[in-house]
Formats: structure tokens, C-alpha cells, sequence
């Protein structure tokens, strides 16, 4: 008897676009096999076009809820690179303390919501409550944190208000900086629990290797989720920000409606295994010591180990951020005017985002109005990646039941942790 | 923190979908030094909704609600009032439910009994900044209806 597996993952809506898994096999032969995703909207480009600098950070913001303080971040990067705009080093410091609480924010929830239930065997995070309370009580303590932290630095806890080309309008007092360092540190424990939980699930994480170009900025100082160059695990060449075209090289492929991807293979992943894979040994000692815990070395190419170095860099964001917090006090805080004059220019800014590398490119004329935008994200930049691991992995597993097939493929995507359709998230209900 | 808190949701790039933002601003004004009641723009902030409602006495909703009704109308109604028409993937920490972030915090214990949801029915969700005038002429309107919302408390 020929056994036939026909797996259709539909999620259709009005605006937002959702992907959707299609495997077609016969006689545990794949015929067909696909990520389908729409094209990532280019909409906000054309938002900001006609608009001043100043507003570009307000507007982008909003391109996503998860990843609003890393949109903010790669927009005001780039106005600065197109002005030739300078910052301090107390600005420095206090853009990376906020980007380290989504980081925080974004990792423990994708950890705790989306990969925990998978390898507890629930199909959504509600019935932990009552069957891991310790676990969801700890990460929902992670995501508390993370929130208050974006709000003590941003201004708010998702969209933030303080962030500005040149500066910030307001900066935490310094008490409030003790508290955020105390937080943290009361952190410690939690973090260790969550590594904890997740190492003593690892066996269920499928074992699926696939040799892979891992990309993500590089520096030399620290592990980076914002300064420095892009590189690559298939070269040691690395290439400026204001380059990243040469990078993405995004193409039109028959396959699909999105732009695909690719620089020195078909396709590249970036996210948080990426960072691990090419700076693991800036990892600070208590990260460090996660990384060995779960026995993840440099050259990992699983892609489910994503969830492992999400994980890990929950831990070097804490480590760093009290590093940081002890420098901002030692120097003292102190209050910086922003006056910024627009000039015409052209300017990158790039951040990895929980999910990726992130490129902001913008163009301004004299009067500081936005005349070019490009905004490249790391969603898109892995769905060819994602396609990819789907035609090796799917001959690998074709022979088990088809709800199990459909399973390992949803945790596949979800180990991407990818922004699909964030920009809306409106109610749609029925009266009972 | 302050007892009573007034959650905005929703994206000003997304034409009515940005109505529960577009409704902060506007009550912000009126509760800038009440030591009572806090408003909050969340944007598509989802599940740090969790966050915000843990511990407080009252909850009121601000967000656009496809319910069927014709574009404009504003109705009130309680969470048990209503089932989500959404089907979620759970590929993305970015697909948000109202719906279903209250019930993980009334499992958790964190939710507060009283709770509003004012929904606005849509007339038109797309990628462009401004409201439909069916939902900008009606904003004084719906900001009447919120501020007599907290006289009943």
C-alpha cells in the first residue's frame, strides 16, 4: 500500500500575512515541500518618505510591538550615520541597557510561550499554568523584568519615547538604575532555573543538522547585539553596515512571493545562533558557563540550537547589563541637551533584533526630510533559510505519522522565532 | 501604581486599527494628574498586557474589534461576553489575542474581576496612518462613553 502524507498548514487573514507548510510525499518519497510566506511589508517605507528625522523613530516604532526598541535603535542609527551625527558615551551605554531588556524580554517569552510548550508535550502555553507553574511563573518573571527595564530606559515599556537621533529627551535617575541593577541581579536565580528547565528538555529537541551560513555583526570589544560589522561563519571578510546589499543580496525566487536571501549559499540564517556561532568567545563567564552547560560550541548548525543560544544570551544581556549599570554610576548620570540640524545624507543603521540583523536605510534632503527608505529585516532574511532546512529535513522524517511530521515542521519556523504579523493585532470576535 | 487603568491598543499605521492609540491621547488629557486611574498606550505590546493589569482593581479596554456591526459603533462588553474568531499558528511571539493573554492571567491568578473591553468596529484595516472619518467624526463620542465608564466606579 502506497502511504501518502498531505500536510497543509493554512493561516489566512485579511491584512496580516501568516506562513503556511505545504508537504506533499508518496511511498515516503517528498514531492513537494514549502515555506510560503508573503512578501514582508514595504509599506512602512513609504510612511516615512516626506517625513522629518525627527519622526522617523515614532513612526517605525510601531513596525512591530516585540522588536519596537531594536526598530527605534537601527532608525536613529541611521539618521545619525546620513547627518554625520555623533553620540556620547553615556547615550552609548544607555541605547545597549535597552536594547539588552528586549533582548530579555523578547527571548524569555519566545522560550517560555512558544518552544516550552513544544517539548512539554502542550500545544499552548495556558495548560502549563497548571502542569509547570514553577517554569511559567519563572518566565513570566523574566518578561516582568525585561518590561520594566525597557520602561526605565525608553520611557515606556513597548514604543519607546526617549530615544532620539543624538540622545535621549529623558534619562533615568540614578536611583532608578540601582533598582534596575538590583533587578537584575534578583534575576540571577531565575535565569538559572530557565537554563535548567530547558537543559533537562534538550533530548527533546530534534537532531537535525544542516551545514549553514550564520550571519551577524561582529566586534571586537564585546558580544554585540549593536556595534560593528556584519560577518559571516563562511568567511573572515566583514563587511561595513552601510554595505549590508552586498550581504542580503535579496532575489525574487519561483518559489516564493517573499524576497529570498542569500550571499555566499543559497541561503543564510541569523538570529541568536548566529551571534553564538560567531562570537561565542565573547560570551561573559556566567553565559559562558550556560553555553557549557548545554555542551554548545562554535559550528552548531541545528537550527532548533536557536533556542538554546536564546537562552544563553538571556544571560550575557543580565551579565553585560550590570556591567554597564557600574560604569553609567561610577561616572554619574547627567542630563545632555539632543539639538540636532538636519543636513542632507545618506545613512545605515543596523541592530540585531532578538530575531536577526536588522538594516535601516534612509536618505535625507537638506531640510532633514526622508527621500529614500529601506528597511531589511531578519524574518525575511531567513525564510529561505527556513526553506532550505524544510527540503533536507523533511526526507529525514517522512516516514513518521504525518501529525508529528507537521509538528517538527511547526517547530522548525517557530525555532526561527519569526515576526510575521505583528504590525496588527486587532480583536475579531463573536458575542456568546 | 494606580487602581484603575485605561489599555490602548492598536497601530497608527494601520488606519482604523490605530483607533485604541488615537483614544489614548485623547483621555490622557483628561487624567494627566488623577491619582486614580492610569492610561496606557500599549500598541501592539500583546502579552505585556500581562504586566500592566496584574494587580490593579479595574481594567478598560480601548481597542478596534471586528464584531460584525457597522463601522463606527463602539459596544462594551466583558470578555466573557464574546469568543475569538482568531486562529492562532504560534510560529510567532507577534500573533496577538486579547483574548487569550486574559485567560493565561486569569490561570496565573493576576487577573483583576473587573474588566471592560470597549471594541470599535473597523471600517477599514490597511497599511495607511489616519482613521476612517466613520471612526475620526465619532471621537468625541467615544471619549464620552469611556470618561462615563469610570462614573460607574
Amino acid at each position: 500500500m502506497i502511504k501518502k502524507v498531505d500536510i497543509s498548514v493554512d493561516h489566512v487573514t485579511r491584512v496580516e500575512g501568516h506562513g503556511n507548510i505545504r508537504l506533499r510525499a508518496s511511498d515516503g518519497k517528498v514531492e513537494h515541500v514549502e515555506w510560503q510566506v508573503p512578501e514582508a511589508p514595504r509599506f512602512f517605507e513609504a510612511m516615512v518618505r516626506g517625513r522629518s528625522f525627527e519622526d522617523i523613530q515614532t513612526i517605525v516604532s510601531r513596525i512591530c510591538g516585540i522588536c519596537s526598541v531594536t526598530h527605534s535603535l537601527a532608525s536613529i542609527k541611521g539618521v545619525e550615520d546620513a547627518m554625520g551625527i555623533k553620540v556620547s558615551g553615556q547615550t552609548d551605554k544607555l541605547r545597549i541597557l535597552c536594547h539588552y531588556g528586549e533582548q530579555m524580554e523578547s527571548h524569555s517569552l519566545h522560550v517560555g510561550y512558544l518552544v516550552a510548550p513544544d517539548l512539554l508535550g502542550q500545544n499552548s502555553v495556558i495548560p502549563l499554568v497548571e502542569s509547570h507553574p514553577d517554569v511559567i511563573k519563572t518566565v513570566i518573571r523574566l518578561h516582568r523584568l525585561g518590561n520594566t527595564w525597557m520602561e526605565i530606559i525608553g520611557g515606556r515599556m513597548t514604543h519607546p519615547i526617549t530615544l532620539k537621533p543624538g540622545g535621549f529627551t529623558a534619562i533615568p535617575s540614578e536611583q532608578q538604575l540601582r533598582e534596575l541593577k538590583k533587578s537584575i541581579e534578583d534575576a540571577v536565580p531565575d535565569l538559572k532555573i530557565l537554563a535548567d528547565v530547558i537543559l533537562s528538555l534538550a533530548d527533546k529537541l530534534p537532531t537535525f543538522d544542516r551545514e549553514t551560513e550564520y550571519i551577524a555583526l561582529k566586534y571586537p570589544d564585546y558580544y554585540t547585539f549593536y556595534h560593528g560589522d556584519i560577518g559571516s561563519t563562511d568567511t573572515d571578510e566583514q563587511v561595513p553596515v552601510q554595505q549590508f546589499e552586498r550581504v542580503v543580496n535579496e532575489y525574487v525566487s519561483p518559489q516564493s512571493t517573499a524576497k529570498w536571501c542569500k550571499w555566499h549559499r543559497d541561503s543564510y540564517a541569523v538570529g541568536a545562533l548566529a551571534r553564538f556561532n560567531l562570537n561565542a568567545e565573547q560570551l561573559l563567564p556566567m553565559a559562558a558557563e550556560t553555553a557549557k552547560k548545554f555542551g554548545l560550541k562554535k559550528g552548531a548548525c541545528n537550527p532548533y540550537l536557536n533556542n538554546v543560544a536564546q537562552v544563553i544570551e538571556c544571560v550575557q544581556v543580565a551579565e553585560h547589563s550590570l556591567q554597564l549599570i557600574d560604569e553609567l554610576l561610577t561616572k554619574g548620570l547627567k542630563p545632555e541637551p539632543v539639538k540636532v540640524e538636519p543636513k542632507a545624507g545618506e545613512g545605515v543603521g543596523c541592530v540585531e533584533a532578538p530575531r536577526g540583523i536588522l538594516f535601516h536605510r534612509y536618505a535625507f534632503d537638506e531640510k532633514g526630510l526622508c527621500t529614500k527608505a529601506n528597511i531589511c529585516i531578519p524574518t525575511g532574511q531567513n525564510h529561505a533559510n527556513i526553506q532550505k532546512d524544510f527540503e533536507a529535513f523533511a526526507p529525514q522524517i517522512i516516514d513518521r505519522d504525518q501529525d508529528e511530521i507537521r509538528l517538527l515542521l511547526e517547530m522548525l519556523v517557530r525555532a526561527y522565532d519569526p515576526c510575521i504579523s505583528c504590525s496588527t493585532h486587532f480583536l475579531n470576535v463573536k458575542f456568546v | 501604581m494606580k487602581p484603575i487603568i485605561i489599555i490602548c491598543l492598536g497601530n497608527l499605521l494601520m488606519r482604523d486599527e490605530g483607533i485604541g492609540i488615537r483614544l489614548a491621547s485623547e483621555l490622557s488629557v483628561h487624567f494627566a494628574d488623577n491619582p486614580d486611574v492610569e492610561v496606557l498606550d500599549l500598541g501592539t505590546g500583546g502579552l505585556s498586557v500581562l504586566h500592566a493589569i496584574a494587580g490593579r482593581e479595574k481594567i478598560i479596554f480601548v481597542d478596534c474589534a471586528i464584531m460584525d456591526q457597522t463601522p463606527g459603533l463602539m459596544l462594551r462588553f466583558s470578555p466573557d461576553k464574546v469568543r475569538s474568531n482568531k486562529v492562532r499558528m504560534r510560529y510567532s511571539l507577534h500573533e496577538g489575542d486579547l483574548l487569550n493573554t486574559l485567560e493565561l492571567s486569569r490561570r496565573l491568578g493576576e487577573c483583576p474581576d473587573d474588566i471592560v473591553i470597549f471594541g470599535i468596529e473597523p471600517k477599514e484595516i490597511a497599511h495607511v496612518q489616519g482613521l476612517t472619518s466613520e471612526l475620526e467624526n465619532n471621537i468625541p463620542k467615544y471619549v464620552q462613553t469611556i470618561l462615563k465608564e469610570l462614573d460607574r466606579t
